[in-house]
């Protein structure tokens, strides 16, 4: 080994070594040439470099899948199960929402009406054959629901119970021909019967009837509820007067209505279960104070 | 097939076959175990060395060096300079001292990786006062280092095997 560091050779490396030092040195001093020999490196580096991740990354990946399968397979548990809790965290954030918002409009309705008594109530069920939007609703008999009870949301009326289960009851609206309503327009004062029209009730109008010949009702004037046949209570908006026509008999006017509520989509209702003056016809007031 | 013809071709090659170490062992993943990969740049540079004599070791272990500096943005001709070294030292281990076996080729592999990433630690984090709970060194540079030292093994059979292919009459 001695005749190797008395050789050419060993002088040569010894040159080499001393050279590469002082290029350290130079490279370290200045910087500029570490910067272009590294990007003239990574030019020609570079694509050969991407080529070779692409193809270890579709390797490292396929064999990847069966390496760690167990892995995965348990958090793929894990992670099912995380979702199947978010999902009941979200029907109960739902049913929550619903439940708030039910709750600020009856508060709202309560304020406005403190002797009301509301039960909140869920559409459960409408029937496709029933064009005047008659529905189900998930409040009956044993809530205390009972025939002819008022149904409203805090937009206005929607209809009222025609009949009555243990656990549901039955809701005719608006739209239908067979409910009407003792009105009056709180500008002119003007009373009259809201009922379904089978023309009308299509476009989800219904008909504000038997007003004067010259009736002084205009477009947009309000109409609600006049609470003299004890099954409405009186001041509950019914809609808003979108036409007035001439009756065919040529002796009174009606007015189309449009209801404030949106009937065919309405999801969660109010029942008004109790009110001051329920089942107390103006009539009967009338006929008792006559006594 | 020339002489000169078949040693050009052969050189080339092994130039190539760094090129080709170099990218593996710079690209993501690529053996990679829990984040760990081995330095493959340093047992094929000790194989050549072994296997085709301390000239082979000292240019292929500048140019291994220079292009492992600059995909590690290290300072360009340290690790020319350290693999450089190492490379020749292997080289006149065997011409003069010891056999090409597979056990002299993991010794001078365990002490260049342990040599090589200890000057590494101390120019590159203990000057800079970057390391002081020495996380850098047990939890990164030492398992690399044992992970080059288990890579030797295919790499010293691969570049023997090579060696035997391409030398009509093979040094060792």
């Amino acid at each position: 080994m001695g005749d190797f560091f008395k050789s050419i050779r060993f002088k040569v490396f010894a040159c080499l070594a001393a050279l590469l030092l002082g290029f350290i040195i130079y490279a370290a001093s200045t910087g500029g040439l570490a910067a272009v020999t590294s990007q003239l490196l990574g030019f020609i580096v570079t694509p050969v470099q991407k080529a070779a991740s692409t193809v270890t990354d579709a390797v490292t990946d396929f064999f990847d899948q069966f390496i760690h399968a167990g892995d995965y397979r348990r958090e793929n548990i894990q992670l099912k199960e995380q979702i199947a809790d978010y999902q009941r965290q979200l029907v109960d954030y739902e049913k929550l929402k619903d439940e708030n918002s039910r709750l600020r409009d009856i508060a709202g309705l309560h304020a406005e009406n403190p002797d009301f008594s509301f039960l909140g109530a869920a559409v459960i069920g409408r029937d496709p054959d029933d064009q005047f939007g008659s529905f189900m609703i998930d409040q009956g008999q044993l809530h205390g629901v009972s025939v002819n009870d008022p149904v409203v949301t805090s937009a206005g009326v929607v209809g009222k119970i025609v009949e009555v289960g243990p656990t549901f009851s039955r809701v005719i609206t608006l739209l239908h021909p067979d409910l009407r309503i003792s009105c009056y327009e709180i500008t002119t004062d003007e009373v009259g019967t809201v009922s379904g029209d089978p023309v009308l009730w299509a476009d989800g109008l219904c008909k504000f009837q038997y007003l004067d010949l010259q009736t002084d009702i205009a477009v947009g004037n309000l109409v609600v509820t006049a609470g003299s046949t004890g099954v409405f209570p009186k001041g509950l908006v019914i809609g808003t007067v979108q036409e007035i026509q001439q009756e065919n008999n040529g002796i009174s006017a009606s007015a189309v209505v449009m209801p404030s509520v949106e009937i065919m989509k309405v999801k969660d209702v109010f029942v008004i279960t109790d009110f001051l003056g329920q089942g107390e016809s103006l009539e009967d007031a009338v006929n008792q104070e006559e006594n | 097939m020339r002489q000169s013809t078949r040693r050009f071709l052969k050189w080339a090659l092994y130039a190539l076959l760094l090129f080709v170490f170099y990218i593996l062992q710079s690209t993501p993943l690529f053996l990679s175990i829990q984040g760990i990969k081995p330095a493959l740049i340093i047992p094929y540079l000790l194989a050549v060395a072994m296997f085709e004599g301390e000239l082979a070791g000292c240019i292929y272990g500048i140019a291994g060096g220079f292009l492992w500096d600059i995909a590690s943005g290290r300072l360009p001709g340290f690790s020319s300079l350290v693999l450089m070294i190492l490379c020749i030292a292997a080289a006149l281990m065997v011409m003069y001292l010891l056999r090409a076996n597979l056990v002299n080729a993991m010794v001078f592999c365990g002490i260049s990786v342990l040599l090589y990433f200890l000057l590494d630690y101390l120019f590159c984090y203990v000057m800079w006062g970057l390391d002081p709970a020495r996380n850098v060194l047990l939890g990164r540079l030492l398992p690399v280092a044992g992970y080059t030292l288990v890579m030797m093994i295919p790499i010293y059979y691969f570049v023997r095997g090579l060696s035997r292919k391409l030398n009509e009459n093979p040094r060792i």
